[in-house]
């Protein structure tokens, strides 16, 4: 990959030597233990807008606050700051409410922290976890009042580990029900992804057996296939494990801790340490949110409640989108039983072994090895017909056989996880003020996840207020899914469905629409599978809004490049308020127009 | 055992007759129905499947070969020979969940009892579609006859069972049940989806139908996909109820009102709960009352084509339809008895009713099914090659239909005719929906219409031009036209040596009825198609223009062109010339011939490149490998009469080669959304895909496609 993230175990063997430039993430936790991290950080915060030209602007924003510190984040009264960390590819937002008792310090909201590893390295110029972080904590002085954690995939929390978060305070965590260990539900459902999650670790496993097999033989279309399907199912296993390793380390470590384990008690994988992590920080305790139960108020702001639209607690909306359904791993598909992974699985077969014969024993068997060798030998005669006289296919074709059709299903059985895992995203739209504006953040929901938002009806007082009537207010939309095809749901504003059309819908709200894609194209082209951003998704909210699309590798220059130019005073009010800088974009909200 | 010599036996005075069916057991529904109590005597039944002499272990025989290979579980599973004489005995191995021979027995006899309803339909042997042998960049050289469809019993431990156009197989997973997927299936214990009836019958009707209509792979809008579903639960559906015992069991055990037609849909619902698939079934002709709690008919939405687009839930549309015209028929067919049962006064008395009513309710459902089984297979025959849609398979059944019954005295064509229009399904550009406005166009008809408007124009030039002129101009045009056909049908071959075939048959004809070897048919057809692609070549006259065929040089170059003949015209490609024998009214034999053609162009997904392309130099094109976006495909299917030199049908596809708007509603629905709610996801994803069945149906359980 040759990217500055994936080559961090290797620039920390070097360093001794030769200490890098930027130090590398994984190093970064040996200077953080000896040194005061405030100071380092500091220092690299100050740097940054010097860096990127927005001197002036950053100037601006500071003078403004008031406040001693440079580098805080602090947000203009009467308007929030949503900050989108330019991560890489994966979610880091930093919001920032006025206090509700003027003098005082902002209300810090952190939504999310993780990236793929190897995409930091592939938005220029290429930045660490590292900066992100230290970034963070000049903004918010290492205080985070509210930390959100949407789901458990790699992309949205593999950041928020020791190494850069050590000194931070953490106020309140909310996630979502799932991780609620008193709800059976939620352990029902934990319990089967596990069993999941071991059967496709079987499935690669059974996948890189077969590569090697299809290479030795030198079938170089077939290997061609288990390759991609092979690093696909990687891909997608590493995004469920977490960490900030390549995705076969990942993977591999995690293999190990399964096998040492004893049955009874489960390794535990990158994502839930970083979710435990920040939980034990938790100084005013976790709370695990059902959408649609009463409006929360967010502590210390002025006025700003957060609306809960998702994960749905139905369980056919979750599995929305589970083209395969769940029952696969209960029997371990590729063999073996769970607890051993360390070596190739014993196959089993559903018959009395009377009935069976191995693939290498069958083409000898005395009974059948003609019948066996004649209808799937390999073909080796080459022929492509029965005989010279006719055009008939041989029996033994060797285009028929189907040794490699299973493959086909490992990689579905992989996307039914990444999909269900997606779609227990935590939704939350924050409402500047009642009847103000709205941000809406919809993590990486999916389809079942949308169609649930409005199945029920908030309760503000004695008046009920509607998801559509949120939605139409939302003037700034967090795209889901890195705008991957079936994270943003097309529609209109008549539509019975949640959908692109009830956002915005109202007249102040169309005006001011604004979206953030959390994508890194130049990194998602090489990943198989992986269409991020879909031109469709982009091209209908670049439509939307006017060209006001962030999006995490595209600087100011590039997004203007993409702006169709008829409002000028529009674009001229946008940019006035926003911050564009190498690590972040700043958008100013304010609670009303 | 039994003598292969054939004409020893035929000279032996006591020489034992050849067996006209091999019996065998099966499942009727799945194990799961089969091992509860309310389905207790009818969950097995022995159905009768054509007698094959050398049939080999596997059973391998002449259409089928079952090669029992288990990949996930690295191992062969040994084949059944059903000529045990053991097994010839007692109809084969009882059906059991737990000996895989007994799946490679079921898969085999539901497979054939399936292929048999086709030939019985369509008059002729069944092919399956031909393999294309390709070079090394994917170029297909040369065109390989499959004689067998292949049958994986157990290829995939997963939910989902497909039929592989690439590999010519079905391929049937299996998996273990958990507490979700069904009440009556313990948890841990395996379901095979070979041993469901209605899922081996749907994936060998997909073969089959691939085998008549290559190109119905190719979504090339909203219906292709959706209909293959549909069409395959449809026969899924009827050759159940077709088996005789299966209804009349049922009924005869089920207390109610047998005589409301309720009954056979619950019946038919309960068929496609069975399956563990069947969606379409289950959801497409009724649901329970939430209220009353007793099963209702789902009611016809009209404008339910407008926004279900996902395959399944449209094919859902195509089968309700359908069914609604079954039940329709079937009403009219029982009314008699219903007036019988209930002295006419419409009130049925308390109690059972009479086991002999059951009985001839049971067989009127059956030989109904049976009759509708070969309309639903019949119109195949009659659609357009590529493209099709709900509206055009309408037309299909009434045309073919109407063919064979010039009478419909039980009223199906209009019941049919009827419950589409309830599901609001119309064909395009058809105002009424009236049996003479759907019937596609006879060969003379469009003739008459290029005279027409020839004999319009030459008039316009020529002010003096009598009216009786332009009648003489049209009827010398009409007898120009028919001296080609008549050239067409008393061809010799024109230029044997030019071809590769070895069996070459004199001029174009039938080649091939239900008992001659298929490979001949095969190769029959191929010689037949070049027969027919050198008259159309050579032609000066207007047929190819009546086909709807361009053939004008100066035609966008995007429009490919014969190998290395760049200046020439568009190529024409003649894909299957296949005889079609059916029994009419009068008890005459109908021969006929069905011919498809089509042309191909270059489609590109950006409608600027499009129009760069096709200002190209043809050379220019050629010489460019890159493979286009899409291939945009018109044509024609023709119904030919030999005997009276007639083209007794014609059908075109909406528009032909050279028209944009028609490639500019392609490239809309490749690059459209695919689903409202689901959107962006385009349908050009799946028309890369490779198998384009596993994707749909490992789908189908789940709510929606990822």
């Amino acid at each position: 990959m040759g990217t500055a993230m994936a080559k961090t175990p290797r620039a920390a063997g070097t360093k001794r030597k030769a200490p890098a430039k930027r130090p590398p993430a994984l190093s970064a936790k040996k200077a953080a233990t000896k040194k005061a991290p405030t100071k380092a950080a500091r220092k690299t915060a100050a740097k940054k807008p010097r860096k990127a030209g927005a001197k002036a602007k950053m100037a601006a924003v500071v003078s403004s606050s008031g406040a001693s510190t440079p580098g805080r984040l602090i947000p203009d009264p009467g308007s929030a700051t949503v900050r989108m960390y330019r991560i890489g590819h994966g979610d880091c937002f930093l919001l920032a409410f006025p206090p509700e008792t003027a003098g005082s310090d902002p209300i810090y909201v952190m939504i999310d922290c993780g990236y793929k590893p190897g995409s930091p390295g592939k938005i220029e110029p290429p930045r660490t976890m590292k900066d992100i972080a230290d970034s963070i904590r000049a903004a918010t002085g290492g205080h985070i009042h509210l930390m959100i954690i949407t789901h458990e995939h790699q992309d949205h929390l593999n950041g928020l580990t020791q190494t850069y978060f050590k000194d931070f305070k953490f106020g309140e965590v909310w996630c979502a029900w799932t991780e609620d260990g008193s709800d059976a539900f939620a352990n029902m459902l934990r319990e089967r992804f596990n069993d999941r999650l071991v059967g496709l670790m079987r499935a690669r496993r059974s996948l890189a057996t077969a590569l090697d097999r299809l290479s030795a033989a030198g079938d170089r279309d077939m290997a061609r296939a288990a390759r991609r399907m092979h690093s696909r199912v990687s891909e997608l296993l590493a995004l469920e494990i977490g960490g900030e390793d390549d995705d076969e380390a990942t993977i591999s470590s995690f293999e190990r801790e399964l096998s040492a384990a004893r049955k009874t008690e489960r390794p535990t994988s990158r994502n839930k340490t970083a979710l435990a992590f920040v939980k034990d920080r938790a100084e005013n305790g976790i709370r695990c949110l059902r959408p649609h139960e009463r409006i929360l108020k967010v502590s210390g702001t002025a006025g700003v409640r957060a609306f809960v639209l998702g994960p749905p607690r139905n369980e056919k909306q979750l599995l929305d989108l589970d083209p395969v359904g769940e029952e696969e791993f209960h029997i371990a598909p590729f063999g073996a039983d769970a607890s051993n992974a360390r070596t190739v699985p014993l196959q089993t077969s559903p018959f009395a072994a009377r009935h069976s014969v191995s693939l290498d024993d069958s083409f000898f068997d005395g009974r059948h090895g003609a019948f066996f060798r004649e209808h799937y030998g390999n073909g080796s005669s080459g022929r492509d017909r029965k005989n010279a006289e006719t055009r008939e296919v041989p029996d033994d074709a060797a285009w028929r056989r189907i040794e490699h059709d299973w493959m086909l299903s490992a990689e579905s059985l992989a996307i039914a996880m990444n999909d269900y895992t997606n779609n227990t995203s935590l939704v939350v739209a924050f409402e500047l003020g009642a009847g103000g504006n709205v941000l809406l953040f919809t993590a990486d929901a999916q389809r079942g996840n949308w169609l649930s938002w409005d199945r029920k009806s908030f309760k503000d007082g004695e008046k009920k207020l509607s998801v559509k009537d949120l939605l139409a207010r939302t003037v700034l939309l967090k795209v889901g899914h890195h705008g991957s095809h079936n994270a943003t749901l097309n529609g209109h504003r008549s539509s019975k469905y949640p959908s692109l059309g009830w956002i915005a819908a109202q007249g102040d709200a169309a005006r001011q629409f604004t979206a953030m894609i959390t994508a890194v194209p130049a990194w998602a082209k090489d990943q198989p599978g992986w269409n991020h951003p879909l031109k469709a998704i982009e091209d209908a909210l670049l439509d939307k809004s006017g060209g006001r699309v962030f999006r995490t590798d595209l600087d100011r220059k590039a997004m203007e490049r993409r702006r169709p130019d008829d409002d000028k005073k529009a674009w001229k009010s946008f940019l006035d308020r926003t911050v564009f800088d190498d690590l972040y974009f700043d958008y100013k909200v304010p609670f009303e127009e | 055992m039994m003598s292969n010599d054939d004409g020893k036996q035929l000279l032996e005075p006591d020489a034992i007759p050849q067996p006209v069916c091999r019996k065998l057991r099966i499942y009727a529904f799945d194990p799961s129905i089969s091992s509860s109590f309310d389905f207790a005597g009818v969950g097995e039944v022995t159905i009768e499947v054509e007698w094959e002499a050398d049939l080999q272990p596997g059973p391998v025989g002449e259409y089928l070969e079952i090669v029992d290979r288990d990949p996930a579980s690295d191992a062969f599973y040994r084949p059944v020979d059903l000529n045990d004489p053991r097994l010839l005995a007692q109809d084969g191995f009882e059906p059991s969940e737990s000996n895989p021979q007994f799946h490679q027995q079921m898969v085999y006899a539901v497979a054939m009892s399936t292929i048999k309803q086709f030939e019985i339909a369509l008059g002729r042997v069944a092919l399956w579609s031909s393999h294309a042998a390709r070079d090394k960049e994917g170029r297909r050289i040369d065109t390989h006859f499959v004689r067998r469809l292949r049958i994986y019993p157990h290829a995939l431990r997963a939910r989902n069972a497909y039929y592989s156009p690439d590999k010519k197989a079905l391929l049937f997973g299996y998996f273990a049940a958990t507490e979700r997927s069904n009440a009556s299936v313990p948890q841990g214990s395996m379901v095979f989806s070979c041993l469901s009836h209605d899922i081996v019958a749907h994936e060998t009707t997909h073969a089959l139908l691939d085998g008549v209509h290559p190109r119905f792979n190719e979504p090339t809008n909203h219906d292709v996909f959706a209909f293959h579903e549909a069409f395959a639960d449809l026969i899924a559906l009827f050759q159940k109820f077709a088996y005789p015992g299966v209804l009349g069991k049922l009924i005869a055990r089920t207390r109610g009102n047998l005589l409301s037609d309720n009954l056979l849909g619950q019946l038919a619902q309960q068929f496609g709960q069975a399956t563990g698939r069947g969606k379409a079934l289950r959801d497409a002709i009724g649901e329970i009352d939430p209220e009353t709690k007793e099963w209702r008919p789902k009611k016809p939405d009209p404008l339910a084509l407008h926004y279900v687009f996902e395959p399944h839930d449209r094919g859902a549309i195509l089968v309700a339809a359908v069914f609604d015209a079954f039940l329709r028929v079937y009403r009219a067919r029982t009314a008699d008895l219903y007036r019988i049962a209930t002295e006419g006064t419409g009130v049925l008395k308390e109690g059972d009713i009479h086991p002999d009513l059951a009985n001839r309710l049971a067989e009127e459902a059956q030989r109904c099914a049976g009759t509708f089984l070969r309309i639903c297979i019949r119109a195949i025959d009659y659609c357009p090659p590529v493209g099709i849609t709900f509206g055009d398979y309408l037309r299909a059944i009434i045309t073919s239909d109407r063919d064979l019954y010039a009478a419909d005295p039980l009223g199906y064509r209009l019941a049919f005719l009827d419950s589409f229009r309830a599901w609001g399904i119309y064909p395009e550009g058809i105002t009424g929906l009236s049996t003479d406005a759907l019937m596609w166009p006879t060969g003379e008809e469009v003739q008459l219409e290029i005279a027409r408007r020839r004999a319009r124009s030459a008039s316009k030039t020529m002010s003096a031009a009598s009216e009786t002129d332009s009648r003489g101009r049209v009827k010398r045009f009409l007898d120009q036209q028919q001296k080609q056909l008549d050239i067409l049908f008393a061809a010799e071959a024109p230029r044997p040596a030019a071809r590769t075939m070895r069996k070459v048959a004199g001029k174009l004809s039938f080649g091939w009825t239900l008992d001659c070897d298929r490979l001949g048919a095969w190769e029959n057809a191929r010689y037949q198609a070049a027969l027919l692609r050198d008259w159309l070549d050579t032609q000066t006259n207007t047929w190819a223009q009546a086909f709807g065929l361009v053939v004008d040089r100066r035609a966008a170059s995007t429009i490919y062109r014969p190998k290395a003949r760049a200046d020439s015209r568009p190529a024409i490609e003649v894909h299957s010339v296949r005889p079609l024998l059916r029994r009419s009214e009068r008890g005459d034999t109908i021969r006929n011939l069905v011919v498809e053609i089509m042309q191909r162009r270059r489609g590109y997904l950006d409608p600027k490149r499009q129009s760069e392309m096709d200002g190209k130099s043809w050379e220019e094109l050629h010489a460019d490998r890159t493979p286009p976006d899409f291939i945009y495909r018109a044509g024609c299917t023709l119904i030919l009469d030999p005997t009276s030199s007639k083209v007794l049908r014609l059908i075109r596809t909406p528009g032909d080669i050279a028209n944009d708007k028609m490639l500019e509603r392609m490239r809309e629905y490749l690059t459209e959304e695919r689903e409202p709610g689901n959107a962006f996801d385009t349908a050009d994803r799946m028309l890369r895909e490779r198998e384009p069945f596993a994707l749909l149906h490992a789908a189908s359980d789940g709510h929606s496609h990822g």
